[in-house]
């Protein structure tokens, strides 16, 4: 009877646990790496799912950031910004070059968010290479797509997985 | 280095096999795992009725011609496997008219796939990036179809096997396969209530 009673309570609550609820199932994020020649800048836009990027930060103990919320915790943009640090790299002609945090805002749907990243004072870039292995530790089945655009407008997409973190594209 | 149309049929076929969501799958397996060999034409008309239905919204909704709410998709998709199983049961297979609703409900059906295929679709595609959109959405969807197709020879081969060889019963294979569809299908409609 108690069982039966403790199975009901835990069934309800399948509907209203938010960590249970679905919002999506499949785990992707998206960035464009746009070369500006007239700047000499790598305009960088990563597309990530807010709670998949919670998961993962608070992994690190980056917890509690109530990101983009009216609640958001004061250290989140710098907890964000270091942890994009870690986990997504940049190598122009074979040395790596460090990017500006810009900022980050929600996404159509508000469940997922878009980050915006510079990179200044770029050399012409003649190869890029990317170490990108955001949610990859938390997620078997995450991929990150990346679209960059070189000198002249010349496009390549790169996939990272588990497993195959880093990608060269040379123009 | 892969290209662009690569990687994104293999999104698309990956999509479509992923063993995590498993509801296009289980649609598929519902619409067409109830035929023996010889009614193969049935599933080719189903498989392509299905086709054209997810394909015009995965379009449309791509590029945003046709917008509704993710989470009510993921409801409903679950519920067209519920429907599909229960009509199967319900149905005379002989008949004409029944066959032929059963066509229109997997292009019906299709139309609300789309829009699920669409979502991850547009999860990682990026926007703005005029003929290379175009040259994403069709690798994506030419990658479902081909999942899609993998999985119909699956289920064909399965079906072969239980009906031809072990020689079970056409509607007791009917009854199991709508069963166990529409066991699954309502369990991911509970969890999915919006």
């Amino acid at each position: 009877m108690w069982i039966t009673l403790f199975l009901i309570s835990n069934f309800w609550k399948l509907e209203y646990t938010p960590l249970l609820s679905i919002d999506h199932d499949f785990h992707i994020s998206k960035c464009l790496v746009e070369y500006k020649p007239e700047s000499s800048t790598f305009q960088i836009s990563l597309h990530l799912f807010i709670d998949d990027l919670e998961q993962s930060m608070a992994l690190e103990g980056r917890d509690s950031l109530f990101l983009l919320t009216a609640k958001e915790s004061p250290i989140a943009e710098l907890s964000v910004s270091k942890f994009l640090e870690e986990h997504f790299k940049i190598e122009v002609n074979g040395h790596p070059v460090t990017y500006e945090y810009l900022g980050k805002e929600t996404a159509g749907d508000y469940i997922a968010m878009w980050c915006y990243m510079e990179v200044t004072k770029v050399p012409y870039p003649t190869q890029i290479t990317i170490y990108n292995d955001l949610l990859l530790n938390i997620f078997e089945d995450q991929k990150n797509i990346i679209t960059v655009i070189g000198p002249d407008e010349k496009k390549a997409v790169m996939i990272m997985q588990r497993g195959d973190e880093m990608n060269t594209v040379k123009f | 280095m892969e290209s662009e149309f690569s990687i994104y049929l293999g999104l698309g076929f990956d999509h479509i096999l992923d063993v995590n969501g498993y509801d296009h799958i289980l649609f598929v397996i519902a619409l067409c795992a109830i035929y023996q060999i010889s009614e193969w034409k049935k599933v080719a008309i189903l498989a392509t009725s299905f086709t054209f239905g997810h394909s015009v919204t995965l379009a449309l909704s791509a590029l945003d011609l046709v917008s509704v709410d993710s989470a009510l998709i993921e409801f409903l998709i679950p519920l067209t496997i519920l429907l599909t199983a229960l009509y199967n049961v319900y149905n005379r297979r002989s008949s004409y008219v029944s066959i032929s609703i059963k066509y229109s409900l997997a292009v019906f059906f299709g139309l609300i796939h789309g829009m699920g295929f669409s979502n991850f679709f547009r999860s990682a595609a990026i926007p703005g990036i005029d003929e290379g959109f175009i040259t994403q959405l069709l690798a994506f969807n030419l990658g479902v179809e081909l999942g899609q197709l993998i999985i119909i020879a699956f289920i064909l081969g399965l079906t072969y096997v239980f009906l031809e060889i072990i020689k079970v019963k056409v509607r007791e294979w009917n009854l199991f396969i709508s069963g166990a569809t529409a066991g699954l299908s309502i369990a991911m409609i509970i969890e999915r209530i919006p």
